[in-house]
Protein backbone atom coordinates (compact mmCIF):
# COMPACT_ATOMS: atom_id res chain seq x y z
CA UNK A 1 0.00 0.00 0.00
CA UNK A 2 1.10 3.78 -0.70
CA UNK A 3 2.28 6.15 1.72
CA UNK A 4 0.60 9.55 2.52
CA UNK A 5 3.08 12.19 3.57
CA UNK A 6 1.07 15.62 5.08
CA UNK A 7 3.52 18.24 4.94
CA UNK A 8 2.95 21.54 6.91
CA UNK A 9 5.77 23.46 6.41
CA UNK A 10 7.16 24.23 2.89
CA UNK A 11 10.91 23.56 4.33
CA UNK A 12 9.81 20.38 4.57
CA UNK A 13 8.53 19.20 1.21
CA UNK A 14 12.38 18.94 0.02
CA UNK A 15 12.86 16.17 3.02
CA UNK A 16 9.67 14.53 2.25
CA UNK A 17 10.70 14.56 -1.55
CA UNK A 18 14.50 12.53 -0.86
CA UNK A 19 11.76 9.40 0.50
CA UNK A 20 8.88 9.36 -1.55
CA UNK A 21 8.06 6.69 -3.73
CA UNK A 22 6.62 7.65 -6.95
CA UNK A 23 3.32 6.67 -5.89
CA UNK A 24 3.13 7.83 -2.79
CA UNK A 25 0.25 10.83 -1.89
CA UNK A 26 2.24 14.34 -0.91
CA UNK A 27 -0.61 16.29 0.72
CA UNK A 28 0.86 20.05 1.37
CA UNK A 29 -1.17 21.42 4.29
CA UNK A 30 -1.03 24.47 6.53
CA UNK A 31 2.17 26.47 5.39
CA UNK A 32 3.29 23.86 3.63
CA UNK A 33 0.64 24.63 0.65
CA UNK A 34 3.10 27.38 -0.20
CA UNK A 35 5.34 24.93 -1.62
CA UNK A 36 3.08 24.17 -4.02
CA UNK A 37 2.99 28.17 -6.41
CA UNK A 38 3.83 27.91 -9.52
CA UNK A 39 7.52 29.30 -8.73
CA UNK A 40 8.54 26.47 -6.24
CA UNK A 41 6.33 23.59 -7.07
CA UNK A 42 8.65 20.07 -8.36
CA UNK A 43 6.72 18.81 -11.31
CA UNK A 44 5.81 15.69 -9.32
CA UNK A 45 1.91 15.70 -8.57
CA UNK A 46 0.92 17.19 -5.52
CA UNK A 47 -1.97 17.43 -3.48
CA UNK A 48 -2.85 21.01 -1.37
CA UNK A 49 -5.49 20.97 1.24
CA UNK A 50 -8.13 23.77 -0.41
CA UNK A 51 -8.90 25.73 3.10
CA UNK A 52 -5.55 26.25 3.50
CA UNK A 53 -5.15 27.48 0.19
CA UNK A 54 -7.71 29.84 -0.18
CA UNK A 55 -7.11 31.17 3.27
CA UNK A 56 -3.61 32.38 1.98
CA UNK A 57 -4.92 33.60 -1.68
CA UNK A 58 -3.01 30.92 -3.70
CA UNK A 59 -5.76 29.38 -5.61
CA UNK A 60 -4.68 30.70 -8.70
CA UNK A 61 -0.94 30.83 -8.29
CA UNK A 62 -0.88 26.83 -7.41
CA UNK A 63 1.47 25.20 -10.19
CA UNK A 64 -0.04 23.10 -12.66
CA UNK A 65 0.79 19.40 -11.41
CA UNK A 66 -0.80 20.56 -7.97
CA UNK A 67 -4.87 19.80 -7.54
CA UNK A 68 -6.24 20.90 -4.61
CA UNK A 69 -9.01 18.44 -2.14
CA UNK A 70 -10.85 18.84 0.87
CA UNK A 71 -11.38 16.95 4.55
CA UNK A 72 -13.48 14.66 2.92
CA UNK A 73 -11.27 13.14 0.19
CA UNK A 74 -7.92 13.41 3.01
CA UNK A 75 -10.54 11.00 4.91
CA UNK A 76 -10.68 8.67 1.95
CA UNK A 77 -7.16 9.17 1.45
CA UNK A 78 -5.96 8.25 4.86
CA UNK A 79 -8.22 4.71 4.17
CA UNK A 80 -6.44 3.97 0.92
CA UNK A 81 -2.91 4.40 2.02
CA UNK A 82 -0.70 3.03 4.79
CA UNK A 83 1.46 4.43 6.46
CA UNK A 84 0.91 8.11 7.03
CA UNK A 85 4.17 10.41 7.49
CA UNK A 86 4.03 13.70 9.03
CA UNK A 87 6.76 16.28 7.72
CA UNK A 88 7.36 19.18 9.92
CA UNK B 1 -12.12 2.47 9.95
CA UNK B 2 -11.05 3.56 13.73
CA UNK B 3 -8.37 6.54 13.59
CA UNK B 4 -5.91 6.98 16.24
CA UNK B 5 -4.67 11.04 15.77
CA UNK B 6 -2.21 12.80 17.64
CA UNK B 7 -1.90 16.64 17.70
CA UNK B 8 1.73 18.12 18.41
CA UNK B 9 1.09 21.74 17.66
CA UNK B 10 -0.60 24.22 19.90
CA UNK B 11 -3.88 25.90 19.46
CA UNK B 12 -2.25 29.36 18.49
CA UNK B 13 1.41 28.63 17.50
CA UNK B 14 0.24 26.61 15.00
CA UNK B 15 -3.03 24.76 12.51
CA UNK B 16 -2.41 21.36 14.03
CA UNK B 17 -5.33 20.98 16.32
CA UNK B 18 -7.84 22.77 13.66
CA UNK B 19 -6.92 21.02 11.12
CA UNK B 20 -6.84 17.89 13.03
CA UNK B 21 -10.50 18.86 14.41
CA UNK B 22 -11.52 19.31 10.60
CA UNK B 23 -10.12 15.44 9.65
CA UNK B 24 -12.09 14.15 12.71
CA UNK B 25 -15.28 15.90 11.83
CA UNK B 26 -15.24 14.38 8.07
CA UNK B 27 -14.17 10.89 9.18
CA UNK B 28 -16.95 10.97 11.50
CA UNK B 29 -19.33 12.52 8.85
CA UNK B 30 -17.91 9.48 6.43
CA UNK B 31 -19.01 6.79 8.89
CA UNK B 32 -15.51 6.19 10.66
CA UNK B 33 -14.68 5.91 14.38
CA UNK B 34 -12.16 8.56 15.96
CA UNK B 35 -10.50 6.11 18.72
CA UNK B 36 -8.60 8.65 20.45
CA UNK B 37 -6.86 12.10 20.06
CA UNK B 38 -3.68 11.83 21.80
CA UNK B 39 -2.15 15.95 22.34
CA UNK B 40 1.66 15.78 23.02
CA UNK B 41 4.37 18.42 22.74
CA UNK B 42 2.76 21.93 22.70
CA UNK B 43 -0.69 20.32 21.54
CA UNK B 44 -1.07 19.57 24.95
CA UNK B 45 -2.20 23.42 25.59
CA UNK B 46 -5.44 22.38 23.33
CA UNK B 47 -6.69 21.22 26.80
CA UNK B 48 -6.84 24.17 28.56
CA UNK B 49 -9.99 25.40 30.36
CA UNK B 50 -8.78 28.32 31.57
CA UNK B 51 -9.06 29.80 27.88
CA UNK B 52 -11.19 33.32 26.59
CA UNK B 53 -11.33 32.50 23.14
CA UNK B 54 -11.65 35.70 20.92
CA UNK B 55 -15.10 36.07 19.98
CA UNK B 56 -14.20 36.15 16.33
CA UNK B 57 -11.45 33.52 16.45
CA UNK B 58 -12.80 29.65 15.87
CA UNK B 59 -13.56 27.80 19.14
CA UNK B 60 -11.50 24.87 17.95
CA UNK B 61 -11.60 23.20 21.76
CA UNK B 62 -15.54 23.97 21.92
CA UNK B 63 -15.77 21.80 19.06
CA UNK B 64 -13.50 19.24 19.67
CA UNK B 65 -15.40 18.51 23.25
CA UNK B 66 -18.61 18.73 21.39
CA UNK B 67 -17.31 16.43 19.02
CA UNK B 68 -15.50 13.88 21.44
CA UNK B 69 -19.39 13.84 23.77
CA UNK B 70 -21.15 13.11 20.25
CA UNK B 71 -19.35 10.80 19.05
CA UNK B 72 -17.58 9.24 21.85
CA UNK B 73 -14.09 9.95 21.52
CA UNK B 74 -11.25 10.03 24.08
CA UNK B 75 -9.20 13.34 24.29
CA UNK B 76 -6.08 12.51 25.82
CA UNK B 77 -3.26 14.88 27.19
CA UNK B 78 0.19 13.37 27.78
CA UNK B 79 0.75 13.50 31.30
CA UNK B 80 4.66 14.21 31.35
CA UNK B 81 3.92 16.85 28.73
CA UNK B 82 1.12 18.79 30.30
CA UNK B 83 2.46 18.64 34.21
CA UNK B 84 5.33 20.63 32.76
CA UNK B 85 3.52 23.10 30.88
CA UNK B 86 0.83 23.54 33.42
CA UNK B 87 -2.24 21.69 32.37
CA UNK B 88 -3.14 20.07 35.19
CA UNK B 89 -6.54 18.14 36.94
CA UNK B 90 -7.60 18.35 39.95
CA UNK B 91 -6.07 15.35 41.32
CA UNK B 92 -2.60 16.66 40.12
CA UNK B 93 -3.05 19.96 41.92
CA UNK B 94 -3.74 18.11 44.84
CA UNK B 95 -0.72 15.73 44.45
CA UNK B 96 1.44 18.76 43.98
CA UNK B 97 0.05 21.06 46.16
CA UNK B 98 -0.98 23.76 43.42
CA UNK B 99 -2.92 26.75 43.64
CA UNK B 100 -5.22 25.97 40.83
CA UNK B 101 -6.26 23.55 38.00
CA UNK B 102 -6.30 24.26 34.51
CA UNK B 103 -7.74 21.23 32.09
CA UNK B 104 -11.00 21.06 30.96
CA UNK B 105 -12.87 18.31 32.09
CA UNK B 106 -13.79 17.06 28.97
CA UNK B 107 -9.70 16.49 28.43
CA UNK B 108 -7.63 13.09 30.68
CA UNK B 109 -4.52 13.34 31.42
CA UNK B 110 -2.90 9.95 30.45
CA UNK B 111 0.11 8.06 30.23
CA UNK B 112 2.38 7.70 26.93
CA UNK B 113 1.09 4.47 27.01
CA UNK B 114 -2.54 5.81 25.83
CA UNK B 115 -0.38 7.20 22.73
CA UNK B 116 1.19 3.20 21.76
CA UNK B 117 -2.64 1.87 23.00
CA UNK B 118 -4.12 4.26 20.60
CA UNK B 119 -1.69 3.32 17.50
CA UNK B 120 -2.38 -0.70 18.39
CA UNK B 121 -5.91 -0.11 18.60
CA UNK B 122 -6.72 1.53 15.24
CA UNK B 123 -6.52 1.46 11.76
CA UNK B 124 -4.78 4.27 10.44
CA UNK B 125 -2.82 6.35 12.62
CA UNK B 126 -2.42 10.07 11.25
CA UNK B 127 -0.17 13.10 13.15
CA UNK B 128 -1.08 16.58 13.01
CA UNK B 129 2.50 18.41 13.64
CA UNK B 130 2.06 21.79 12.84
CA UNK C 1 -2.69 -8.71 19.03
CA UNK C 2 -0.15 -8.78 16.64
CA UNK C 3 2.61 -5.85 17.05
CA UNK C 4 2.24 -3.24 14.55
CA UNK C 5 5.93 -1.89 12.82
CA UNK C 6 6.00 1.17 14.21
CA UNK C 7 8.54 3.56 13.08
CA UNK C 8 9.85 7.01 14.52
CA UNK C 9 11.11 9.51 11.96
CA UNK C 10 13.09 11.94 14.44
CA UNK C 11 14.20 14.83 12.58
CA UNK C 12 14.40 17.52 15.21
CA UNK C 13 17.41 18.59 16.96
CA UNK C 14 18.24 17.49 20.66
CA UNK C 15 18.10 20.69 22.04
CA UNK C 16 16.17 23.76 21.51
CA UNK C 17 12.76 22.20 22.15
CA UNK C 18 11.60 19.67 24.46
CA UNK C 19 10.50 17.66 21.43
CA UNK C 20 13.66 15.00 21.01
CA UNK C 21 13.14 14.59 24.31
CA UNK C 22 10.15 13.60 24.57
CA UNK C 23 9.77 11.48 21.09
CA UNK C 24 12.18 9.67 22.46
CA UNK C 25 10.68 9.15 25.79
CA UNK C 26 7.33 7.69 23.60
CA UNK C 27 10.42 5.43 21.82
CA UNK C 28 11.02 3.78 24.97
CA UNK C 29 7.00 3.73 26.10
CA UNK C 30 6.71 1.61 22.93
CA UNK C 31 9.51 -0.99 23.53
CA UNK C 32 7.11 -1.59 26.68
CA UNK C 33 4.64 -2.28 24.60
CA UNK C 34 6.23 -4.44 22.81
CA UNK C 35 5.60 -3.07 19.30
CA UNK C 36 7.58 -3.31 16.66
CA UNK C 37 9.83 -0.22 17.01
CA UNK C 38 12.18 1.15 14.66
CA UNK C 39 14.28 4.88 14.65
CA UNK C 40 14.89 6.49 12.01
CA UNK C 41 16.97 9.68 12.36
CA UNK C 42 17.45 12.40 9.57
CA UNK C 43 17.63 15.58 8.83
CA UNK C 44 18.46 17.97 12.03
CA UNK C 45 17.45 14.38 14.35
CA UNK C 46 20.73 13.06 13.07
CA UNK C 47 22.44 15.95 15.88
CA UNK C 48 20.77 13.54 18.51
CA UNK C 49 23.28 11.02 17.63
CA UNK C 50 26.21 12.96 18.04
CA UNK C 51 29.12 12.32 20.59
CA UNK C 52 30.51 15.26 22.87
CA UNK C 53 26.86 16.31 24.47
CA UNK C 54 26.62 17.69 27.54
CA UNK C 55 23.02 18.84 28.48
CA UNK C 56 24.07 19.66 32.10
CA UNK C 57 25.59 22.99 30.38
CA UNK C 58 21.96 24.00 29.89
CA UNK C 59 21.09 21.97 32.83
CA UNK C 60 19.10 19.84 31.17
CA UNK C 61 19.19 15.77 30.55
CA UNK C 62 21.53 14.50 27.56
CA UNK C 63 19.90 13.14 24.78
CA UNK C 64 22.93 11.37 23.02
CA UNK C 65 23.09 9.43 26.57
CA UNK C 66 19.22 8.87 26.13
CA UNK C 67 19.67 7.71 22.26
CA UNK C 68 22.77 5.61 23.78
CA UNK C 69 20.72 3.82 26.13
CA UNK C 70 17.45 2.94 23.58
CA UNK C 71 19.65 -0.67 23.04
CA UNK C 72 19.04 -1.64 26.66
CA UNK C 73 15.38 -1.39 26.51
CA UNK C 74 15.74 -3.42 23.24
CA UNK C 75 15.06 -0.81 20.72
CA UNK C 76 18.02 -2.06 18.35
CA UNK C 77 16.17 -1.20 14.94
CA UNK C 78 18.08 2.32 14.39
CA UNK C 79 18.91 4.09 11.19
CA UNK C 80 20.30 7.31 9.92
CA UNK C 81 20.14 8.74 6.95
CA UNK C 82 23.42 8.60 5.73
CA UNK C 83 23.01 12.19 3.41
CA UNK C 84 21.90 13.56 6.66
CA UNK C 85 25.65 12.67 8.22
CA UNK C 86 27.33 13.68 5.27
CA UNK C 87 26.31 17.17 4.61
CA UNK C 88 26.68 17.86 8.60
CA UNK C 89 30.07 16.45 8.03
CA UNK C 90 29.79 13.62 10.65
CA UNK C 91 30.42 10.65 9.99
CA UNK C 92 29.85 6.90 12.17
CA UNK C 93 32.86 7.73 14.52
CA UNK C 94 30.79 11.16 15.67
CA UNK C 95 28.18 9.21 16.76
CA UNK C 96 27.18 7.63 20.27
CA UNK C 97 26.22 4.50 18.93
CA UNK C 98 26.69 2.22 15.79
CA UNK C 99 24.11 2.91 13.90
CA UNK C 100 22.70 1.63 10.55
CA UNK C 101 23.19 3.94 7.64
CA UNK C 102 20.32 4.19 5.00
CA UNK C 103 20.31 5.36 1.40
CA UNK C 104 17.04 7.60 0.27
CA UNK C 105 16.04 4.11 -1.28
CA UNK C 106 16.16 2.70 1.59
CA UNK C 107 14.85 4.94 4.08
CA UNK C 108 11.76 4.70 0.79
CA UNK C 109 11.89 1.04 1.34
CA UNK C 110 11.76 1.51 5.52
CA UNK C 111 9.19 3.89 5.79
CA UNK C 112 6.85 1.59 2.96
CA UNK C 113 7.26 -1.41 5.36
CA UNK C 114 5.88 0.17 8.59
CA UNK C 115 2.21 0.51 9.33
CA UNK C 116 2.70 3.58 11.57
CA UNK C 117 5.02 6.43 11.19
CA UNK C 118 5.32 8.97 14.37
CA UNK C 119 7.64 12.03 13.85
CA UNK C 120 8.76 13.88 16.50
Amino acid sequence: MATLHMVSTAAALAPCLEVAADDDAILLLGNGVYAAVTALAPSRALLALHADVTARGLGRRLGQAVRQIDEQELVTLAVAHEPIVSWR
Amino acid sequence: MIFGIAVHGSPYGSEASATALRFAKAAVAAGHQVYRVFFYHEGVHAANGLTVPPQDEPATQAEWVELARACDIELAVCIAAALKRGLVDEAEQRRYDLSGASLHPAFSIVGLGQLIDAVASSDRFLTFAG
Amino acid sequence: MEPKRLLFLLRQPPYGSSHALEALESVLVAGVFEQDVAVLFRDDGVWQLASDQSGAALGTRTVGKVVQALPQYEIDKLYVCAASLASRGLTAADLVLPVQTLDRAAQRDLICAQHVVIND
